[in-house]
């Protein structure tokens, strides 16, 4: 049997041999089931009366064979959400439980795949044949089966790796306002991962499909899909789905992480979660809260994050990294939903409308962005260039807005600034071209050690590129992430000064 | 679950009402065995009301308060029908058993 049977079956003998299968397979099982009378429909929520056995969160089936969650748990009623559309559900209809959990499959049959919030494939590339499903809901693993964060996992962006390092079973939010660069950020990480290294899990809540789109075609261009899952609820889907893809998303990853993988999750976004998750609490009639938002908003994003982890070598040393996105208005970082998930985050990357529009793209605030984890698993070459290059941009920084008002400078304040200009102009990266370590490690020391204060800022890029070039052609005892060889030894500064000063004299005679 | 739910018919009333539709008649033996195992697996004195029903095909149909057995035909068909759609979707080889513990249990 093919792979995808019921797409690849093209005559009638090979339909009906493919269903001769099918229905040999199936088993039959007789098992008593809980029922329930639709009482009240409305706008994908559903009262139900009955079901007197059901449990939180237990799937249920209306008559038509959509799917519903139930979610309130009454005397007299239960309160269900719909996944699906709710309008052939009628009133007086019967509604079975499934006496299970929600549910979707898992496993690396899902890589490559597009599916929607309860694992359905909708790539149109066949069934998806996996031998597994994990409730969408669980519980975070334990304080004893963690293990500290202490990878790295490379962006590959050089303000990230540099500033705001990301360790593996990090969380780190992404937040900043619209047209800022936060999804571009989220899936250059993602196109910067391998195959054999971590899976990537892309989860779209609440986007145009135009967006979705566009971002499925670029992992699909960089040759990412490969070790990507898409899960997507887009903004035309029901608010239940909306609500439940982050945590279907996540089932996804603890199955990877769980057989000892490395695994990175993007939500995009969590603010368009937090909607979803008002509407059916508003509609459900839980009690609204500050900005409507119900009493347990902030548990849902909590209990989701904390999923997020690095797990303990006995249990196979896996680690799910999570990458949230959080969109704010006019950069209100105080709003409700915000302070919530920057309180739960290990950091957040900052994303500043105003540096986007002056050019400096990725948009990273410097000061407001921290990794309070990250520090712990950056690579010890890249803390020792970094480390110096922090400092530099923090005293550029203060310097500044003191300098914008043309006074006189004395020589090392004017010293300071050209450092911090052209170290700025460094950390500016062109979406979908990610740095490697090597090139990264490389670049921050020439800026740090003064290699470039002789160039001018216009040709920093010009020299960076061919900088880059010249170095693929060594040997530099650099070997990247995956290497042996991390650390920052005299021999290689010694090695390194030298490389700077053969590529300039060389770039020099060209010129 | 399932039995806290059926201790809770148990209690709430000594004798409940068990709806039962065939597709054809029952002989009185049959009938009665039928009822003697609903009350075993129910543990609660039973009355059966039954009613004939042809659009169920065959087997037997029961519904005792909030739990219904589907014992059908049509039930089973209607299943079968349910499994095959499934299968154009999502294939999952270990049947839809959605019970299946994870593989760590480290919440616990």
């Amino acid at each position: 049997m093919s792979s995808t049977p019921m797409m690849r079956a093209t005559s009638i003998a090979e339909v009906s041999a493919v269903m001769r299968e099918q229905v040999r397979n199936f088993k039959f099982a007789l098992r008593p089931v809980s029922i329930g009378t639709v009482s009240e429909v409305g706008d994908g929520i559903v009262h139900i009366s009955g079901l007197r056995d059901v449990m939180v969160g237990e799937m249920l089936e209306f008559e038509d064979e959509t799917l519903g969650m139930a979610l309130n748990l009454n005397l007299h009623s239960v309160g269900a959400i719909v996944l699906g559309s709710h309008e052939r559900i009628i009133e007086g209809s019967t509604v079975r439980a499934l006496g299970q959990v929600a549910s979707v499959p898992v496993g690396s049959a899902l890589l490559g795949r597009v599916v929607n919030a309860l694992g359905s494939p909708i790539d149109e590339k066949g069934p998806i044949r996996t031998s597994r499903l994990r409730p969408v809901e669980r519980v975070a693993p334990g304080v004893i089966t963690r293990a500290p964060v202490r990878t790295p996992l490379l962006t590959g962006i050089k303000a990230i790796d540099a500033l705001v390092p990301i360790g593996r079973g990090q969380r780190e939010l992404i937040i900043g306002d619209r047209q800022t660069g936060k999804t571009t950020l989220a899936v250059d990480t993602i196109l910067n991962q391998r195959e054999d290294d971590v899976l990537c899990i892309y989860v779209a809540i609440g986007q145009r499909l135009s967006s979705v789109a566009r971002v499925v075609d670029m992992f699909e261009h960089f040759g990412a899909m490969k070790h990507t899952i898409v899960v997507v609820a887009d903004a035309s889907s029901p608010a239940a789905l909306q609500y439940l893809a982050p945590y279907a998303g996540c089932a996804m990853a603890e199955e990877f992480m769980e057989s000892g993988r490395d695994v990175l999750i993007v939500y995009d976004d969590l603010t368009k979660h937090a909607w979803a998750y008002r509407q059916l609490s508003l509609l459900l009639r839980r009690p609204p809260g500050r900005e409507a938002y119900p009493g347990d908003v902030f548990y849902l994003h909590a209990r989701l994050l904390e999923r997020a982890g690095h797990l303990s070598d006995a249990l196979g040393g896996g680690s799910m990294t999570a990458l949230p996105i959080i969109e704010t208005q006019m950069g209100d970082l105080a709003a409700y939903i915000p302070t919530n998930v920057i309180s739960i985050t290990d950091g957040q990357i900052f994303l500043e409308e105003e540096l986007f529009h002056s050019g400096v793209r990725p948009a990273i605030s410097a000061g407001l962005s921290v990794s309070r984890v990250g520090g712990a698993a950056q690579y010890q070459a890249l803390k020792a260039v970094a480390g110096q290059l922090r400092l530099e941009m923090a005293q550029f920084r203060e310097l500044e807005a003191f300098a914008q008002f043309g006074t006189e400078l004395d020589r090392s304040t004017q010293q300071v600034l050209d450092r911090g200009m052209r170290i700025r102009e460094i950390l500016k990266q062109a979406p979908h071209k990610p740095a490697t370590f090597k090139e990264q490690v490389v670049i921050f020391f020439t800026a740090t050690h003064g290699y470039l204060d002789d160039v001018s800022l216009q040709d920093v890029t010009r020299f960076e590129e061919r900088f880059v070039e010249f170095l693929q052609t060594k040997q530099l005892g650099l070997r990247g992430p995956m290497g042996t060889q991390r650390e920052f030894s005299p021999e290689l500064e010694q090695l390194l000064h030298e490389t700077i000063r053969e590529f300039k004299q060389g770039s020099v005679k060209q010129g | 679950m399932m039995s806290q739910g059926l201790n809770q018919t148990q209690e709430g009333s000594p004798v409940e009402q068990a709806q039962v539709r065939v597709a054809t008649e029952l002989r009185p033996d049959e009938l009665q065995a039928l009822k003697n195992t609903l009350e075993r697996r129910f543990q609660c004195a039973l009355e059966l009301e039954v009613t004939l029903d042809p659009s169920i095909l065959g087997g037997v149909w029961v519904r005792v308060g909030d739990i219904v057995i589907d014992g059908s035909l049509q039930g089973r068909l209607e299943a079968l029908r349910h499994y095959l759609r499934a299968q154009s979707r999502v294939i999952v080889s270990s049947g839809f058993d959605l019970t299946a513990p994870p593989r760590t249990a480290y919440y616990e």
